[in-house]
């Protein structure tokens, strides 16, 4: 019985760590960014300058950068990864799955600044040379296509970021879509169907809040990558127009100037930036756990 | 006396003193410092001073190869080694950088030490191009370089690039401008930001923010982290054109533009005889904090030199042996160091320069006491 209530308090207590850290950082983002808020307002949200010698900062050019190369990676990770677990939970033979799951685990356990010097050694050239300057040179005149085709840019930044994030959605969503109970799998089996419409019936929308869970996690990874991003996204403060324009996102804005911020009006705006990520992220995770509790935990998937 | 013996006597005389005088500079005024046991002198700084200095370590534990000295240098950018030295306590033991510390920077320390300058080194910022169609070296006034940077000159083949019949082959490179500049804290972005203000009269000339370390308001090209990844981009990518110290520049086998000097009479390009020429011209301040040395006048003077720093404490913050130590090391590179430095793209101090270095470090002290007597 003591043992007992010794343990609870224990892990009650770790808990309660992690809420505590997690309130010490929210306040401190607060309070750091305080002078900001005051000075600026909302405006700091809208304005596109970033000039310390005249005081004015602004983080419309960072969000959009984010915003932009989080969706654009997702949007190639999460069929690339979703079908990839499926592969490799439903079609795939022993023989070739196990392979490939080591694989994705491996990419996984690169660290980012060994994916960002991949980035500029090998991807941006690669992209500049092959897509990007054909693209350009043919198709200028497409809407978000521009002018440069440095390999330094959006685009490479987005692939990279996508390259990264995959093996969290295909190691999740595999391990959901294996853990599916048979039965209604095998019985549309039986009845005749075809194993894409076992998967396309059955599995896919048993796996969804799991699956989901796995795009979220993918997506805050996306959202705060510094390293890998800052060596290939072209560091231009400026909200990029065409795909192959250089952007800057807001975690490598903080890491390239905080080394050199005066303390002041410059420090609270990084600071403010870094609470504008955080809200970002935040608020993704909350309103995919509102869309899962919506739809409600389908039958036999993990709550 | 015999007129022959006289002449004799007067010729030994003459020999005697000329090899007294020969002699002499050889002599040094001081035995060097020799370094404790096991000491670890951490530095951090900006990447501009890097090769030469991660040279240097190498040279000086073989020198000194029993006394287990551990010497680090992390290059994060110019403005971390100098927020390391204003830190209370101090994070580093020394920083370096291509510029000295601004009267700013000095006003932020918050330990309560003085911060001595000593020059290590004389370096060049150059501009490394890759461009596949230019044959031979480009040379470039200093408008050009302005209007590049600027964004006015968005491809090689402008006309402006080729004037008084300069860089021929460029008429028939159809190939973009793509500038290559460094997004994070840089010494070298402080030396040629100083240069656009003061050497070009469009764009630049008026910025009030300039010259700075970090400059987040380039109105065309690409930020990279780092001299090496700027070194990088600009050899991957036909077209760019990049500032950085000539070590990386030489690593990565870019040409290097050939820059009209100050008195816009001649076009320089960067070795260690047109560097040391133009640090020649450079007035030297008691406190040796010598500004990069712009636009130097005369013929073989490389418009875009500086001095490679450390910057340490004078009230050393650890150990007398500690302090022993890193003065050991620096009195090690003012003197046999300073032999390597052109082969790897720098240029060895002038004597007057070195002298003054050297008197620097026997100001250390350690609660008081002077570290190092010679």
């Amino acid at each position: 019985m003591g043992g007992d209530r010794i343990f609870t308090w224990l892990t009650a207590a770790m808990g309660l760590v992690v809420i505590a850290v997690l309130g010490a950082i929210a306040i401190e983002l607060l309070v750091g960014s305080g002078p900001v808020w005051s000075r600026f307002g909302f405006g700091f949200l809208t304005s596109t300058q970033w000039d310390p010698v005249k005081g004015l900062y602004g983080a419309l050019p960072y969000v959009a950068g984010t915003v932009t190369s989080s969706v654009l990676a997702m949007a190639i990770a999460v069929p690339v990864g979703i079908a990839t677990a499926v592969f490799i939970a439903e079609f795939a033979p022993r023989r070739i799955a196990a392979p490939i799951t080591i694989a994705v685990e491996l990419v996984a356990a690169i660290p980012s600044v060994i994916i960002g010097l991949w980035g500029l050694l090998v991807l941006s050239q690669l992209l500049s040379q092959n897509v990007e300057a054909p693209i350009v040179n043919n198709f200028g005149w497409l809407p978000f296509v521009g002018s440069s085709a440095t390999g330094s840019d959006l685009f490479t930044a987005s692939l990279l970021l996508a390259l990264m994030i995959t093996p969290t959605i295909v190691a999740l969503s595999r391990e959901v879509v294996s853990s599916i109970p048979r039965m209604q799998h095998d019985g549309l089996l039986g009845l005749g169907g075809t194993r894409w419409e076992a998967v396309r019936m059955v599995v896919l929308p048993a796996a969804r809040t799991g699956i989901f869970g796995a795009c979220i996690l993918a997506l805050g990874r996306a959202l705060g990558e510094t390293i890998a991003v800052t060596m290939v996204i072209g560091n231009t403060g400026k909200v990029p127009t065409g795909l192959f324009d250089p952007a800057q996102t807001i975690a490598s804005q903080i890491a390239s100037n905080w080394s050199e911020a005066s303390i002041g009006l410059e420090t609270d705006s990084l600071v403010a930036l870094g609470l504008v990520l955080a809200v970002l992220t935040v608020s993704t995770v909350v309103a995919a756990r509102l869309i899962m509790h919506g739809r409600g935990p389908a039958v036999g998937a993990p709550a | 006396m015999s007129f022959g013996r006289s002449v004799r006597v007067g010729a030994t005389l003459a020999v005697a003193l000329a090899a007294v005088v020969a002699v002499a500079p050889i002599v040094n005024a001081e035995t060097p410092p020799l370094p404790a046991q096991s000491q670890t002198i951490r530095g951090q700084g900006g990447d501009t001073p890097g090769p030469i200095f991660n040279y240097w370590f190498g040279k000086y534990k073989n020198a000194y190869s029993s006394s287990n000295t551990t010497l680090t240098y992390t290059m994060n950018g110019a403005g971390a080694g100098v927020k390391a030295m204003q830190a209370n306590p101090p994070q580093t033991d020394y920083a370096g950088a291509p510029t000295p510390m601004t009267d700013a920077d000095l006003a932020g320390v918050t330990n309560g030490r003085t911060i001595l300058h000593v020059p290590s080194a004389l370096g060049a910022i150059v501009l490394g191009i890759k461009l596949s169609c230019a044959s031979g070296s480009i040379t470039l006034t200093a408008e050009n370089v302005g209007d590049l940077f600027s964004g006015a000159i968005t491809n090689w083949n402008d006309a402006r690039l080729r004037t008084s019949g300069r860089n021929p082959s460029l008429a028939s490179c159809n190939v973009h401008v793509t500038t290559v500049h460094r997004s994070d804290s840089s010494g070298a972005t402080y030396v040629f930001t100083e240069y656009l203000k003061q050497e070009t009269t469009s764009y630049w000339a008026n910025k009030s923010s300039l010259p700075t370390r970090q400059y987040n308001s380039w109105p065309v090209g690409i930020g990279e982290p780092h001299s090496s990844a700027v070194a990088l981009k600009v050899k991957q990518t036909n077209g760019a054109i990049g500032f950085l110290e000539t070590s990386y520049a030489k690593s990565a086998g870019l040409k290097k533009a050939k820059i009209q000097n100050g008195d816009h009479t001649a076009f320089v390009a960067a070795t260690a005889a047109t560097v040391t020429a133009a640090a020649k011209t450079a007035s030297v301040p008691s406190d040796l904090r010598i500004q990069p040395i712009i636009g130097a006048p005369g013929a073989n003077s490389y418009p875009l030199s500086t001095y490679m720093y450390w910057y340490v404490f004078q009230q050393e913050p650890t150990s007398a042996a500690h302090g022993k130590t890193l003065i050991s090391y620096i009195y090690w590179a003012l003197t046999t160091g300073q032999q390597y430095a052109s082969a790897l793209g720098y240029a060895k101090l002038p004597s007057s320069v070195k002298t003054l270095a050297i008197n620097q470090l026997k100001k250390i002290t350690y609660n008081g006491t002077q570290i190092w007597t010679p």
